[in-house]
């Protein structure tokens, strides 16, 4: 599939409010999915808004796909209608007084016959069946999600835009949400960005994740790489310090799973199908570090004891990121005094615990 | 026995005003609604006076403006030869300016309802700001401007202040119901002001229960329930 290339590089100054000065350069895979992921305040919403066009930026350029949607410079502004985006704002912005045919065609300029067909095709697809007639407001959140999809998707726009398409939503459904909307969002076959604040929708959602802070895009790269390894401590705060990695189930049984990550197995709480695909997120601070005698770890509760290898030593502050290799890869954080007391340098074989609900398992 | 060229003349009158009141009321609601100009509350003054000021004060100002020597005036002189006091036409104006609060409100109210994001989602579904109008805040906001116009309607039934006076008591051109009344009680025959009362209560009344029972809501939606 091809790529195509997304250029911004927008300056946004609010009345006393914060400067936005993001810029950020990718190409998107033609079915892929770019989650701009920041803390509320951090501009990310503003760069989704510059993109379709309904703000504008007082300095910059963006371009997609080889045309330019603004250019200060050159006095160029696309107009919202003419991008061919499909934006979903925040609560996805149903029109309350359209049934859901007449949503989904609200942005097909064909007429009759064809409109119609274009219709049932993206109901079928979307599995709306059975609801076209129905308001906005008879709808559950998830159907709600697929007919905001339905119609943007109906105009066959070239950038999906998603501003935190999920955080109107009750946390059950939010949860069973996830990973239908990356279903839906990879069977478009159309490059989306999506914002949010959310961790586990980034892991979930972002093939790639571009960490903004402060106005400004501080990291992008592929979601595990960005959230694993922060480029600076500005990101380390943000994405959380922990490891994250993918993992599979291999048994469940009694509320409890048993999972493969790397060459390592973990147990985990909760119950998932034997070869589910997940992934698995353990925080720095609920890592424990024994020293490598074989009697330090026999006696302890926590299921998951990892016999592994010191690999790196990062000082911040009073504590110390330590990295390990346990079959893989993951990071503890101890205290400046514990290093010592373990003696731990690069090449040190320890013992990492980590209690099974200290292992977060996003599917 | 009812006046009933005073009755033809209101309802014309009133009617007439409603229609004014929709063309030039929705682009100044809208404007309202959306606007975040640093002026924007001494426009929304200007268009309530006249829910404050004394009619007969209002009316003044009115007659001055439109007399031969105002700059009103002046102008229909001018466009037309004709005259713009105590003739149907000045009367519209000067209604027209009277009940403008009664049509802004309600609209502006309705328009300002509307989310915002759905507006931008349709300029991102191709939609001009025209189109969008039409076909997302015109259907969003029916209850609110139908609202104003039958507060437009019920309020020109019953001007008199106003009516007196730029519009004086012409048979056929200026004198409308409520004027016809007064005249009627000046010459002490009730039983005539009364024949001619009876149609505008009855009027009246019919048009806010046929409104209610279209909207089940509140007839001033800025003082009841939302």
């Amino acid at each position: 599939m091809a790529r195509q290339a997304l250029t911004i590089d927008v300056e946004r100054r609010f009345r006393r409010g914060p400067v936005i000065a993001a810029r950020l350069e990718l190409d998107l895979d033609a079915a892929g999915t770019l989650v701009l992921f920041g803390p509320s305040g951090s501009g990310k919403t503003t760069v989704l808004r510059c993109l379709a066009g309904l703000e504008r930026p007082d300095r910059g350029r963006i371009a997609f796909a080889g045309s330019t949607w603004f250019d200060a410079a050159g006095g160029v502004d696309v107009s919202p209608q003419r991008r061919r985006v499909g934006y979903l704002p925040q609560g996805f912005a149903l029109f309350p007084h359209l049934d859901v045919r007449a949503n989904i065609g609200y942005g097909i300029a064909a007429t009759g016959r064809s409109r119609e067909a274009r219709i049932g095709e993206l109901v079928d697809r979307l599995a709306l069946a059975g609801l076209e007639r129905r308001r906005p407001g008879e709808l559950s959140g998830g159907q709600q999600q697929r007919v905001a999809l339905a119609r943007a998707l109906a105009r066959d726009p070239r950038l999906l835009l998603l501003d935190e398409p999920l955080s109107a939503l009750d946390t059950p459904t939010r949860e069973a949400l996830r990973g239908e909307l990356r279903v839906m969002l990879g069977a478009g076959g159309v490059p989306a960005i999506v914002v949010t604040h959310d961790r586990a929708e980034a892991l979930v959602l972002g093939d790639r994740t571009a960490v903004m802070a402060e106005g400004a895009v501080r990291q992008v790269g592929p979601t595990l790489d960005v959230f694993d390894r922060p480029a600076d401590e500005a990101v380390a705060r943000i994405v959380g310090v922990e490891t994250v990695q993918p993992a599979v189930a291999i048994a469940a049984a009694e509320g409890l799973t048993r999972l493969r990550v790397g060459d390592a197995e973990l147990t985990a709480i909760g119950e998932w199908p034997a070869d589910a695909a997940l992934l698995v997120s353990i925080r720095a601070e609920d890592v424990i570090l024994v020293g490598d005698a074989p009697a330090a770890s026999a006696g302890v509760s926590a299921r998951n004891r990892l016999q592994g290898r010191v690999v790196s030593i990062e000082l911040a502050g009073p504590l110390a990121r330590v990295r390990l290799d346990c079959g893989f890869e993951l990071v503890a954080a101890v205290t400046r005094p514990a290093l010592d007391e373990l003696d731990l340098r690069p090449g040190t074989p320890v013992r990492a615990i980590v209690k099974a609900p200290a292992v977060h398992v996003i599917a | 026995m009812i006046d009933w060229q005073a009755v033809w003349l209101t309802v014309r009158l009133a009617a007439a005003t409603t229609i004014v009141l929709l063309a030039v009321g929705v682009p100044i609601a809208w404007w309202l609604a959306r606007s975040r100009a640093p002026w924007r509350p001494f426009v929304e003054a200007v268009i309530a006076l006249p829910l404050v000021l004394p009619p007969t004060v209002l009316g003044f100002y009115l007659l001055l403006a439109m007399g031969p020597e105002g700059p009103l005036g002046t102008l229909w002189a001018g466009a037309t030869g004709g005259r713009l006091v105590f003739s149907f036409e000045g009367l519209l104006l000067a209604s027209v300016v009277y009940s403008l609060p009664f049509a802004v409100q309600p609209f502006s109210l309705a328009f300002a309802a509307v989310d915002r994001s759905l507006l931008e989602t349709s300029w991102t579904l191709g939609r001009s700001g025209p189109a969008t109008f039409l076909r997302v805040v015109v259907p969003l906001s029916a209850g609110g401007i139908l609202t104003g116009m039958v507060l437009s309607f019920a309020h020109t039934l019953g001007e008199f202040g106003v009516v007196l006076m730029v519009g004086g008591s012409i048979p056929g051109e200026t004198r409308t119901v409520s004027i016809a009344i007064y005249d009627r009680v000046q010459a002490l025959d009730f039983d005539g002001a009364a024949a001619t009362a009876l149609p505008l209560l009855l009027a009246s009344f019919v048009v806010l229960a046929v409104t209610y029972g279209l909207r089940g809501l509140t007839i001033v939606p800025w003082l009841g329930r939302r």
